[in-house]
This record gives structure tokens, sequence and C-alpha cells, in this order.
């Protein structure tokens, strides 16, 4: 949060301002009567409803005299009270009895898709109340993916978390030579699973992986770790020039070259890039601006020899291309839309971006206010605007298997939100969707091959990972390991 | 002597039990009251609610006392059960009181007599106006985004503090994040608040 943002500012005002009322008297005095009414904490429901529905009259009574009323209720109540409580398990201390959490709760059965469209078929999926389940064979217990790479249809490799008994979870990985069909333990970098965004002071550890192929490794984000052993051992290394506390907040490999986008907390993004088979890292001279607002991002997309990295906090801030070996700068899709932008890449020719125009500002082309597709064959240094629409509101990932052939994932609805992934073959101009299980937001996509991919749902508090072996058509969960 | 052991058992237990209820006291004190009761209006968007909710997050956090292992962790812990007794309230009740309707913002003094912060700017009509304006849109949005934005703006918790606090994952937060800001960024004239663009 910047406090010289003007938007941000006034929100604080205006929520100090609703909020300004302190707990009045009454509710000080129903509140210092509890331990007195159940001295033991035992349950007897029929009270607390008695309370919470005649609260109002109470508010008018001296606390003596609510409380003398209260205990002659409390003798005449026999229900009990459902079960209430919650589960703060995530902070830590206590563990209270659980109950599902408002979102994120499992379908009870398979949607129905439409005719011709996108088929998933997820396995139920386990609620916030559910108990461990026993781990697969040879996986971690307890492990949730957090980031995927694949080097070919069959070897991936997964980045999660486990309980460690420390503090922050520690970092464990899994490996796949099916495909995703199946996941074995492997090698982990000594270090903890970050979770929250990487900015500075939001601590060590990693939260991404990577692989160029079978022996060439890294796990970043905020820290950087490489393995050249196929993830046998890992090392933590430092890119050279860019000081102590640098953190990599994005990491691709393509062709030969593994390129990292790399932050030291102030000042603008800059770009590194080694030969995949050594840690010879090397600053580009492009510098990336960071932007204004609180939450910076750097999505790094390559293909082939090409690469892009565009900036984003809350509008497309700026950007570098790759061509020629060589990082320069360059002005992104969406520029002056007023508002984020997303990006992948087919070829070193075809890319496509999802624009959401006209949020934090009016554009300067009043046709970028919405959401629109826009589409690039001459490998980013130009952008038509699609005719084809967007299909749900909210995009959180967009990939491109292929020339004109698009898979977005996101959330429609917002009284609801429902996580959704869609797939177009055919530039967007129809669209085959299927609603994910309640609560669940689409974490990333990406594609090994035209055929296959992959997509990180969370719901709730757990990740899931769903494939898809036929360009997006169907998916199907992968149960990594036990939850 | 026959009977002093249930004489003696009976007053280890008045003796815990005023020992808990002391403990609870102690934490459930003024500031956390005014806080808490200040969240649930925020979310709940009337007063009477939000002591409710409030009332049943206390009684909640007291049944489930001896189940804090940390007291040091109390304000998260108690701060997750009384977001879930909002939302309860608000799934029961089906109905959200519009912020706007909510008795105007006194200018109040503190607990220690101090007189309320004014907010000056070069020009404080507008900055009303702009206020309002975020005040209404802040009614319509849903409870997830005016969670996190509270949460977020108000209590200045971090993604990870609140996803611990929602019960979701930090990626749900961040992108409930995202959209509760758009949703609220785009319900306000866009031509009007152009300052708020970069």
């Amino acid at each position: 949060m910047t406090e010289h943002d003007p938007f941000e500012r006034d929100l604080r005002h205006v929520l100090d301002e609703l909020a300004a009322v302190p707990a009045p008297d009454a509710l000080r005095a129903r509140v210092a009567a509890i331990p007195h009414l159940e001295p033991s904490g035992a349950r007897a429901g029929g009270i607390s409803r008695f309370l919470t529905a005649r609260g109002r009259a109470f508010r008018a009574l001296s606390t003596l005299a609510a409380a003398a009323v209260i205990l002659v209720a409390a003798a005449l109540v026999v229900t009990t009270l459902p079960g209430g409580g919650a589960t703060p398990g995530g902070d830590g201390g206590a563990t209270l009895p659980t109950r599902p959490a408002a979102t994120g709760s499992p379908a009870s059965s398979a949607p129905a898709a439409t005719a011709g469209t996108v088929v998933i078929v997820p396995t139920p999926l386990p609620s916030a109340a559910a108990s461990s389940s026993p781990a697969l064979p040879g996986t971690p217990s307890g492990f949730e993916a957090a980031s995927v790479t694949f080097v070919s249809s069959e070897d991936g490799w997964a980045l999660g978390s486990v309980s460690c008994g420390s503090s922050a979870p520690c970092a464990a990985i899994v490996k796949t030579t099916d495909g995703g069909r199946t996941w074995t333990q492997a090698t982990a970098p000594q270090t903890a699973l970050h979770r929250a965004p990487v900015q500075p002071g939001s601590g060590a550890g990693v939260s991404g992986i990577r692989f160029a192929n079978a022996s060439d490794g890294w796990a970043f984000g905020p820290d950087l770790w490489s393995t050249h052993d196929g993830g046998a051992t890992w090392t933590q290394v430092t890119i050279p020039g860019m000081g102590a506390g640098t953190m990599v907040v994005a990491l691709e490999t393509s062709d030969g070259m593994v390129h990292a986008v790399a932050w030291n907390g102030s000042g603008s993004y800059r770009i590194a890039s080694s030969p995949v088979g050594t840690d010879a890292w090397q600053l580009s001279s492009v510098q990336i601006p960071v932007g204004a607002g609180p939450v910076p991002q750097i999505q790094l997309v390559l293909s082939g020899s090409a690469g892009w990295a565009v900036e984003v906090d809350r509008v497309v801030v700026g950007g570098a291309r790759l061509s020629g070996g060589t990082w320069r700068s360059w002005t992104p899709p969406c520029s002056n839309a007023m508002g984020p932008a997303l990006l992948d890449a087919a070829t070193p020719s075809d890319l496509v971006a999802e624009c959401d125009g006209g949020i934090w500002g009016t554009p300067s082309d009043p046709l970028q206010n919405g959401q629109h597709l826009y589409v690039s064959t001459d490998g980013g240094l130009a952008f038509s605007r699609s005719t084809a629409s967007v299909p749900f509101s909210n995009v959180d990932a967009i990939a491109e298997p292929t020339a004109g052939s698009i898979v977005l994932g996101g959330t429609r609805g917002q009284a609801t939100s429902v996580g959704v992934i869609a797939t177009s073959t055919d530039a967007g101009r129809t669209w085959a969707s299927y609603d994910l299980p309640a609560g669940s937001v689409v974490q990333y996509i990406g594609f090994t091959t035209p055929a296959q991919g992959v997509v990180i749902v969370e719901t709730g508090t757990a990740t899931h990972l769903y494939m898809t072996y036929d360009g997006g058509t169907s998916w199907t969960e992968t149960a990594v390991a036990g939850s | 002597m026959e009977g002093r052991p249930a004489v003696e058992a009976s007053d280890r237990h008045e003796a815990a039990d005023d020992a808990r209820a002391r403990a609870f006291a102690g934490l459930m004190d003024r500031r956390t009251l005014d806080s808490a009761y200040r969240y649930a209006t925020l979310i709940l968007g009337d007063p009477d609610e939000a002591e409710d909710a409030t009332h049943d997050a206390a009684l909640s956090a007291w049944r489930h006392f001896a189940e804090l292992r940390d007291q040091e962790r109390f304000d998260a812990w108690f701060g997750r059960i009384l977001a879930n007794a909002c939302r309860d309230r608000l799934r029961a009740n089906r109905r959200v009181r519009a912020l706007t309707e909510m008795p105007a913002a006194r200018e109040h003094e503190d607990d220690l007599g101090n007189p309320p912060d004014r907010h000056v700017g070069p020009d404080p009509t507008d900055r009303i106006a702009g206020r309002d304006a975020i005040a209404a849109g802040l009614r319509r949005l849903s409870v997830e985004h005016r969670e996190v934005l509270v949460l977020r703006f108000w209590a200045d918790l971090t993604v990870i503090e609140i996803a611990a606090r929602t019960g979701v994952g930090p990626g749900t937060v961040k992108s409930r994040l995202h959209y509760a800001l758009r949703n609220l960024r785009a319900s306000i004239d866009a031509d009007e608040y152009g300052r708020y663009a970069r």
C-alpha cells in the first residue's frame, strides 16, 4: 500500500469514518456476562440464542439487570445451539472444531457440461473440515502444489509445501515421468515455500520452479536455487551486480537459455540471463519501471529464442522484449488502456493479450474500454484488437497452446465468484467453458505441447492440479498428494 | 475425612474457572471489543447486527477458549471467529444495510479526549464527494470483496494474514483484492476522479 496513492488514501479515510463508533456499553456488558453464564464454557445454546435475538432489548438495561434476567432464562432453556466457531488453524494457534469455510465447499456432484464443450471431471475436493487423507505412495503427506513445470509430455516437477515443524512451511518437490498421472517425492532445496507476494520484507524462500531439461532446473521467488543434476542437489545462487536482498520475481527458460527478472526493492526491474547448463548470469542493460501501485507484478513469456516481459501495477507500466539474444525496452499492448494486461505466446511471432481497460482512468482510445483480446503476428511489434469477446469478467491467467487457440482461467460473478476455465480454438469467436468447484481461483495455466497443459487451481486453502491432454478440450484433476 | 476429596475437587474447578474467566476478560478488553465491533460494522453495515455478531463471536471464543494454545495469537484467533460470525449473520439475514444509511460518521473524541483528525486538503468539496462515492461503492461489493478490502486497508493485514483470517489461500486473497479494487474503482466516475489514475 503506498501512502501517496490518493484512491487508497481516500479509501482508508472512508473506512475509518464508517467504523468511527466504538463498541457500545451494552455490548461490553453482554460480553462481560458470558463467563458468568457459562463458567465451564459448556454449551447452553438456548441461552445464547435468546441473548442474540433479544440483544436489542438488553441494550437498555444496566449490566446487573441484564445479568439477572439472563440467569433466569438460563434456568429455563434446555435446547443446544448448532455448532459454531472458527478454524483459526492457519494462525498456528487454536484447533477449534472445524466447519466448512464460506467458500471452497466441494461440489457434491460433477457439474454438467454443455454439449460439445469442455468436459472436466474433477475428483471430489476436500473441504476445509476434512481430515488429512492418506498420502499417495512416494509423495509427502500434506503436499500442496504451488508451481509446476514440464520439459516433455512425460517429465515434470511440482514445487509445493509440507509442514516441517517450523512456522513457515518447507519447500517440497514431487516429480512425474508419466505426464502428471502419478508423482513421487524428489529432493528439494532446504528452504521455505514462499506463499506471500514477492515484495521487500516478505521473507525468504521459493515460490516457483522451472526446468529446462532433465538436468537443469531452478527454484525461485524471492531466492534463487539451481540444480544441474536433475534435482539431486540444489545450490543457492546470486545474480551478479544486483546486490544483497535481490528478489527473483519471475523466471522462464527456452531455447537453451534461462531468463530471470530481478528486483532489489528499489529502482527498476532488471533481467538477467544464463545458459541453462551453468550459473553464468549476466544482467541486461534494460530497466523496467516498477510502477506506483501497491502490488507490482512482472509477467515473463518465452517462445523459442523470443521473449517478452510485461510489468503491471494496476495498469501496464512497461516492458521488455528479447530479440536476437538481447533484451530491449518494449511497449506492451494496452499500455494506455488504464488497466491490467495478460500475455502469452504460441510461437516467436504469435502472441495474444487479454486486457481490461478503463479501470483506473479513461483510455486514450475509447475502444480500449472494457475487456478485449489483442493479437500480434509479428512478435509483439504491433497488436490488433480482436472482435472476439472475453467469456467471463475476471481473467487471472491466459495461455496460447497454438496460434489461434486460447485458454483463459479466472472467475465470473461478483456476489459469488465461480472459478472457470474457458477454451477457444478459433481465436475467441467461440468458447467452451467449465465451472470449477465453488470458491476456486485459477492461479496458473501452462502448456508443454499444443495438446498437454496444466492448470493450478486454489480452492479454499488447498491447491489442485488439472491436466489436459487434448489442448484444453477436457481436463482431469491429477492427485499429486494427500491433502 | 469423608467428603473432603469432592470438596477439594470442587474448589479446584472453581479456581480453574476463575482463572480462565480472568484470562478471557484480560484478552477481551476494551481495545479488542472496539476493534471487533468496528470490523463488524464495516462488514455488516448495521450497528445492531454488528453488536450481535460481536457478541456471538465472543461467546464462541469463550466456549473454545481452552483450545487457544498461545495467547499471543489471540487477536488473529478471535479475528477469524469474528469474520465467520459476520458471514454467518449475513447468510442468516440475507440482507446488508447500506453503509451509507448508517449514522453519518460522527466527529468524536478518542478515548483520551483528543479532538478528531481533520482531513484538510486543497479541494475539500471534491474530497467529500469522492469519499461518498467510495462509501456507496463499498455497499455494492460482495461480502468477500468487502472483507478483503477492510482487512487490507482498515486492519492493515498482509495477504498471508488475510488468508489465515478468511480461510482461503493467498492466491485467492490476491485475486479478491484485485477485483475488489477494480469493482470499487469502476463504480466511481472515472472522469471525475481521474486523479486516481496513474
